[in-house]
């Protein structure tokens, strides 16, 4: 298993003999010693390698934990690529183009090579402690948010102090001396996940979107592959943070900066995972070198400010930001926009929505009552270079005019995992997080999820669904690549004890929903989504009835051998273990209702030709002279409930013809126009036209049968309109014909029969179409070294409850765009994780129940003193 | 079998090493269980020199055991010299440092260990004109005496003025000047066989200058910064001791040795353990290493806080010294407490107080022990630095190695004693030792290779060498006949002055042609 791999002294000896075949190209130098007296070998790639120094570069690390191999082989199969393919590869070409790369290939040679020899499972370096115990964790060794420790036999001990390692010293002597390193990549292995850099506060840091669309990017890369999807996670309070690692050092210093986490293994199958580790990391790190230019410090373009969404629709947004204000001149400068549909996503050239030099861009065509998210960056027209982005704005498109929208949170007590092995599983429910799949010490495992539908109506018909679950840790249970995880809808009327494994095995499944995760989409720090088809929409539809839904979780049943553990960690988001509000699963329905219809008759009817108007009568067409004769019929909108609490899903008019004295080249359009007292031929023939009703028909169309004109999208805006204003509406029935002169030919509709005459029909929803009052007086205090939130409640009836958001780069417009802090009908929260030291937004939102979000009431925190 | 462990347990001869007027550190009581008798012999001061060579001689002494006043010091380098076959315990390099403060500066700047800055003057006008641009405050210290009592000869000076008064009266030579630490505490370690046994702060009393520590005051056992352990090891390693104590300011997170020695006030159970130890490192591993576990002094914390007070007047008291210099007594025996320390458990440490009315003040010593202080105040040496051989190293040696661990020194040991070792890279034949690490402890060794013995595979281990250059040295050497001088050397292609430079560092001429052809 370990035969394939290269040794330390081997892969010097590589990186030697390219830089000795191709100095143009490879250089390799020494950067320092460690306690065993090796040379920490740093090999530079540059395509002019008398100005690397000046180029932007990468600077990449491998193998700093000892066992972690993937770094070392990885750093030699990158520079054989680079060798081999140089010389007619555009993608290798473009990525060096600009930009020098500096590998570390292996910033632990003590410690690697004790793992190779003699103890696999080693991580730390060689240094002898104060105790004779050997080995600092190095990458626990840097100063940022060091830990002093006194347990130097610990796996994870930093050292006496911060760089007391020669290992650790030689990267910070590099680093400081290299201004032009603005990207940092550290090469872990395991858990197919990218941890950027943080800078230890709940909230993101203004390069936070830098960071994720970095990773992103080189996770589509690593996609494109092995179809392997790679985790993004950025640390925040309260999870554990790391501290004293080399990533949050580079970062200090102004570098984008992640850890790579690679595989599912440390040393892994050479020649079934870790050849393929290294194809799919290969082109992730040449799209990584390609944005080095576009993060240097002395280069970079300033990123988009402000940028926000001034309007969300349904289906449609606005977004705008602040003209660009550089030194390069406006006409230079156009801005890229790119949509996606989920957090964290990359920024590649096939969801590049629109390229602009305005200020102002419109999106439409999205479905409603989706999530979006918008990433923007500059670009200098002439020199390529681009900007960092603005942070992610997200969105949330409004509900259509006939949906209501719910998201559910399990219920506590009734949600948490059920292992075979487990003595105590009722002990699970509420507080640990859902572990699901198969692990030695814990037998196979099930999660159950039980979800409230108690605020959506019995008759309520879902449209759409999805149940999501956050991913938490895939690194500490790690994953291999075998196995599939599944969400069922539980019959609950036969199931027996939900805290009982034997019970939850033998469970009767109504349906799975949505399409199973397979192991190598499981990404830590990404949502997964379980999207229900309409037949599963239709399932859980009948669970309205009982309150609730009982969901359970199940992965892989079988271990591989060899393997202890092919189990997931999902948040539960409640407990002490879990990440809170932000990241507990919920289900998101999207309903409608069966409408209300209505039915309206004309007020009266007019038949008006050139010569006379007549009532009561509905004749059009054309006269002896060939002049049009039109129809036109009033209706009253008054017996329609008030249009704030109507939703008009559907209207059309039926027509019923009676005889036809016509040619068939005629053709008959309904019109929609306002109505008004005059009814003479000029009136009519000058009238202004709201909108076309449906399509025309030709009189071959007709053969007395009833005809529907059905309203459109803009038909039915206005129709409401209409009704907002109590004004009456008129329709007109207008003929045409391909000929030019078409004489005697008229068409007779059914204008008083009891059963056939015109009917107005609108089918109709009871729903609130604007949003109750706004909260008021929102304030803040900081309490217990927390900053408390607190506001008075609006007291409409349909008040349902608030969203609290906080977002530090701008003021949110929309509930989605930023971190939801509270959602619930109190009038006080805390941020209970908010850094004192950092500016931010704080915005409220009321909503009913549809729900419609009232527009927010903001606060700024001012922080006392600003640490960022 | 037998004959093969009375062979194995062929023990050195211990002796004792004491002086009239000074505390004795050890006792046989501290070798408990050390199956030979332990000789003792006392050094009386004046010209006591030869007796006492002769002394050793007679007993057939192997290992002298104890610490040496600074002010026999240079007399005891002279012993040392005239009995090259006795192993001086700590060794007189070891000791180094113990002399005077100007040593504990040489000593930290040759081994590049943590230091205040330390100007050092002979010339008072050179002096004078130093404390005129130096940045005040600033610590003077008296480098070397019959004496150095817990502070007494240590001055914080706030400026120049002062500084001038300061040396005007108290003619201090040589001028010893450190840059002041801001501190409230500092940490003493204290060592057995590079490990840290001990540790504590010494903080001082409320409103109290630190280097006035003859009132007030308290000692502190936890949380001790594993920096300062780290530095105290490293020195300890670097003085190549076999116990040791350092003082260590910890300022804005970085540590400074002020002091170190192989003389410092221990309590009996701590004398027990460093004689355990020695009597594993005599015994080349036969006897038993005590385990002495990483931050075992936290548990002191919670003893008894009366007695913890009778400790801390050991360490702070005007009258009691501390850490370097032998502690001098009116009784010449200089027998007190140490016969109370048969049980190695902190609760015997004897009521002391009795003891200071008889303890001496500098003025009160004896003629003789005051006389012989003058002569070593005249010298100024070199920090000495005993080299390690193969041939004569001790476990406390093998123990300065990187990646050495005590069985493994042990197994080395025994190696050594069973083999002529012509190359290190024998001793590539004991499980666990790898290439690398042989090649790390010929450096730190700094043994050189026999040029005209070394084969193309020893010699191509040398970094500065390799594999091209090794071949070409031995097939010029099978050619020409063996190097007679290093320069010759210049004579292969490829190998120029500055290479020449860097081998030599490695290699050297240990066999002629001549003498060993015959
Ligand atoms: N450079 C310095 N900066 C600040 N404080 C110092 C400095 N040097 C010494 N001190 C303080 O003065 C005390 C005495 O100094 P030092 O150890 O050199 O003298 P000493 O006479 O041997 O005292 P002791 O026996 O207590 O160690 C130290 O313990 C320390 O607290
Ligand atoms: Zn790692």
């Amino acid at each position: 298993m370990k035969q394939l791999y290269h040794s330390y002294d081997e892969a010097v000896e590589l990186f030697t003999e390219l830089a000795r075949r191709r100095p143009e190209l490879f250089r390799v130098e020494t950067i320092g010693q460690t306690w065993e007296k090796r040379e920490i070998a740093l090999v530079t790639i540059s395509r002019e390698m008398q100005s690397a120094e000046e180029r932007p570069a990468l600077f990449f690390t491998g193998t700093i934990h000892a066992r972690e191999w993937i770094g070392i082989e990885l750093a030699i199969a990158f520079c054989q690529y680079i060798d081999r393919n140089i010389d007619y590869d555009k993608t290798v070409q473009e990525a060096l183009e600009k930009t020098t790369i500096y590998l570390v290939p292996c910033a632990n040679p003590d410690g690697f090579e004790y793992s190779r020899k003699h103890f696999s499972f080693w991580r730390k370096n060689r240094r002898q402690n104060a105790d004779g115990s050997y080995g600092v964790d190095l990458n626990r060794n840097f100063p940022i948010g060091f830990v002093k420790s006194n347990n130097p036999a610990s796996n994870v001990y930093g050292g006496p102090e911060p760089f007391s390692e020669p290992e650790t010293r030689a990267l910070r002597d590099f680093v400081l001396s290299h201004r032009n390193i603005s990207i940092a990549l550290d090469y872990h292995s395991q858990g197919n996940v990218f941890f950027p850099a943080h800078d230890f506060r709940h909230e993101d840091t203004i390069d936070t979107t830098d960071l994720n669309v970095l990773c992103a990017n080189m996770a589509e890369e690593i996609r494109k592959i092995s179809d392997r999807e790679y985790g993004i996670h950025q640390g925040k309070p309260p999870a554990k943070l790391i501290s004293g690692s080399g990533r949050e050092f580079y970062y200090s210093q102004g570098i984008i900066a992640s850890v790579v986490e690679v595989g599912t293994r440390n040393i892994s199958d050479y020649l079934d995972d870790m050849i393929e580790h290294i194809r799919e990391q290969i082109p992730a790190l040449l799209s990584a070198a390609k944005e080095a230019p576009n993060y240097a410090a002395n280069l970079s373009m300033p990123r988009p400010e402000n940028f926000r969404a001034t309007f969300v629709g349904k289906d449609n947004v606005t977004l705008e930001w602040e003209p660009y204000d550089c030194k390069e001149g406006e006409e230079e400068v156009y801005f890229e926009i790119y949509r996606s549909t989920r957090e964290k996503s990359y920024c590649r050239p096939f969801n590049l929505m629109g390229l602009t030099q305005a200020n102002r861009y419109a999106d439409n065509n999205l479905v409603p009552d989706s999530a979006y998210f918008y990433h923007i960056r500059a670009v200098n027209r002439r020199s390529g270079k681009k900007s960092p982005f603005a942070p992610v704005l997200a969105i949330r498109t409004h509900v259509d005019e006939d949906e209501f929208h719910r998201t559910y949170f399990p219920i506590p007590e009734k949600t948490g995992y059920v292992a075979e092995k487990a003595k105590d599983n009722a002990s699970h429910f509420g507080v640990n997080s859902l572990f699901v799949g198969v692990s030695e010490s814990k037998g196979v495992s099930y999660a159950i999820v039980t979800v409230p539908l108690k605020t959506i109506p019995e008759n309520a018909i879902i449209k759409r669904a999805r149940f999501r679950l956050y991913p938490l840790n895939r690194v500490g249970v790690t994953v291999e690549k075998y196995g599939e995880w599944n969400v069922g809808i539980v019959d609950s009327s036969k199931m027996g004890d939900i805290k009982k494994f034997d019970d939850v095995k033998n469970m009767e499944i109504l349906s799975y929903i949505g399409r199973p995760t397979p192991s190598n989409h499981l990404s830590q720090g990404i949502w997964r989504s379980w999207e229900l088809s309409e037949i599963e929409c239709a399932v859980l539809a009948k669970e309205i009835e009982k309150g609730e839904v009982v969901l359970r979780i199940e992965g892989p049943k079988e271990l591989f051998i060899g393997r202890n553990s092919q189990m997931m960690q999902w948040d539960l988001g409640y407990g002490k273990f879990g990440g809170g509000l932000a990241f507990r699963p919920h289900l998101e329905i999207t309903y409608t209702m069966p409408p209300n219809r209505i039915e309206l008759f004309p007020k009266k009817s007019y038949t008006v030709s050139a010569d006379a108007t007549k009532e009561d009568e509905i004749v059009c067409g054309f006269d002896e002279k060939g002049r049009k004769i039109y129809a036109t019929f009033d209706f009253e909108l008054g017996s329609l409930p008030s249009r704030d609490f109507l939703s008009i899903t559907r209207a059309y008019m039926v027509l019923n013809p009676i005889n036809v004295y016509a040619k068939e080249n005629i053709r008959f359009h309904l019109e929609m126009i306002d109505s008004c007292e005059e009814k003479d031929y000029e009136t009519i023939k000058q009238r202004h036209i709201i909108e076309n009703i449906g399509y025309d028909v030709s009189v071959n169309e007709l053969k007395n049968e009833e005809q529907v004109f059905l309203f459109d999208t803009y038909a039915l805006q206005e129709f409401g309109n209409r009704l907002q204003e109590k004004k009456g509406i008129a329709f007109v029935l207008r003929p045409s014909s391909a000929l030019k002169l078409v004489k005697n030919s008229v068409v007779q509709w059914h204008s008083s029969h009891p059963e056939f005459t015109p009917r107005l029909v609108i089918e109709y929803l009871n729903k609130r179409r604007k949003p109750v009052s706004a909260v008021n007086s929102l304030k803040y205090v900081v309490e217990n070294s927390k900053i408390k939130l607190s506001w008075k409640n609006p007291t409409d009836k349909d008040f349902r409850g608030v969203f609290v958001i906080k977002n530090p780069f701008r003021k949110p417009i929309s509930p989605y765009d930023g971190d939801k802090l509270y959602g619930g009908r109190d009038n006080w929260t805390y941020d209970d994780f908010g850094a004192l030291d950092i500016d931010k937004y704080y915005a409220v939102f009321s909503y009913d129940d549809v729900p419609n979000f009232s527009e927010p009431v903001i606060v700024k925190y001012k922080a006392k003193n600003n640490r960022r | 079998m037998d004959e093969n462990m009375a062979k194995k347990r062929k023990l050195p001869k211990i002796g004792l090493l004491y002086l009239d007027y000074v505390l004795r550190f050890f006792d046989r009581s501290n070798f408990k269980g050390w199956p030979d008798k332990i000789e003792q012999v006392v050094y009386h001061w004046g010209n006591d020199k030869d007796r006492f060579i002769a002394e050793v001689k007679r007993k057939k002494i192997d290992i002298l055991v104890g610490n040496i006043p600074a002010t026999a010091y240079e007399t005891f380098a002279e012993i040392a010299k005239a009995l090259p076959n006795v192993r001086f315990v700590p060794s007189i390099e070891t000791q180094f440092a113990n002399k005077s403060k100007e040593n504990v500066t040489l000593f930290c700047e040759k081994h590049g260990l943590s230091h205040p800055r330390t100007e050092i003057f002979y010339d008072r006008d050179a002096g004078y004109e130093y404390l005129k641009k130096c940045d005040y405050p600033i610590i003077v210290k008296r480098s070397y005496g019959p004496s150095n009592y817990g502070g007494y000869y240590v001055h914080k000076v706030k400026s120049e003025k002062e500084a001038r008064k300061l040396f005007d009266t108290k003619k201090y030579h040589p001028m010893y000047i450190q840059e002041c630490i801001p501190l409230r505490a500092d940490i003493r370690v204290m060592l057995i066989g590079h490990k840290p046994a001990c540790a504590f702060w010494r903080v001082a009393g409320e409103g109290m200058e630190l280097t006035n520590t003859s009132q007030g005051g308290y000692m502190a056992y936890d949380d001790v910064p594993m920096g300062a352990l780290e530095l105290a090891v490293e020195a300890s390693k670097a003085a190549k001791a076999e116990y040791w104590a350092c003082d260590i300011a910890e300022y804005d997170g970085k540590f400074y040795i002020l002091e170190c020695a192989t003389a410092f006030a221990a309590f009996p159970y701590f004398r027990d353990w460093i004689g355990q130890y020695l009597m594993w490192d005599f015994s080349e591993g036969y006897f038993k290493k005590p385990h002495i576990p990483l931050y075992n002094w936290e548990e002191l914390g919670k003893i008894n806080p009366s007695l913890l007070r009778t400790m801390r007047h050991i360490e702070f008291s005007r009258y009691v010294p501390s850490a370097d210099g032998a502690i001098y007594l009116n009784d010449r025996e200089g027998e007190w407490d140490v016969e109370l320390t048969e049980e190695s458990i902190p609760e015997d440490i004897p009521d002391n107080s009795h003891l200071f009315e008889f303890i001496k003040d500098e003025k009160d010593l004896p003629e003789v022990v005051t006389q012989e202080a003058r002569k070593g105040e005249e010298i100024h040496e070199q920090v000495q630095d005993r080299e390690m051989t193969i041939e004569d190293i001790t476990l406390t040696e093998l123990m300065t190695l990187h990646g050495m661990e005590e069985d493994l020194a042990v197994e080395v040991m025994s190696y050594i004693r069973t083999h002529e070792i012509e190359s290190l890279d024998e001793l590539a034949k004991i499980e666990g030792i790898e290439r690398q690490t042989i090649r790390l402890w010929a450096q730190e060794l700094k043994e050189k290779l026999d040029i005209n013995k070394a084969d193309e595979k020893a010699l191509s281990n040398i970094k500065a060498i390799g594999k091209k250059l090794a071949k070409k040295i031995v097939e010029y050497r099978e050619k020409n006949g063996k190097f007679e001088k290093l320069d010759e050397l210049l004579q292969i292609k490829g190998l120029g002055g500055k290479k020449l430079e860097k081998i030599g560092r490695y290699v050297a001429i240990k066999s002629k042609k001549s003498s060993d052809e015959k």
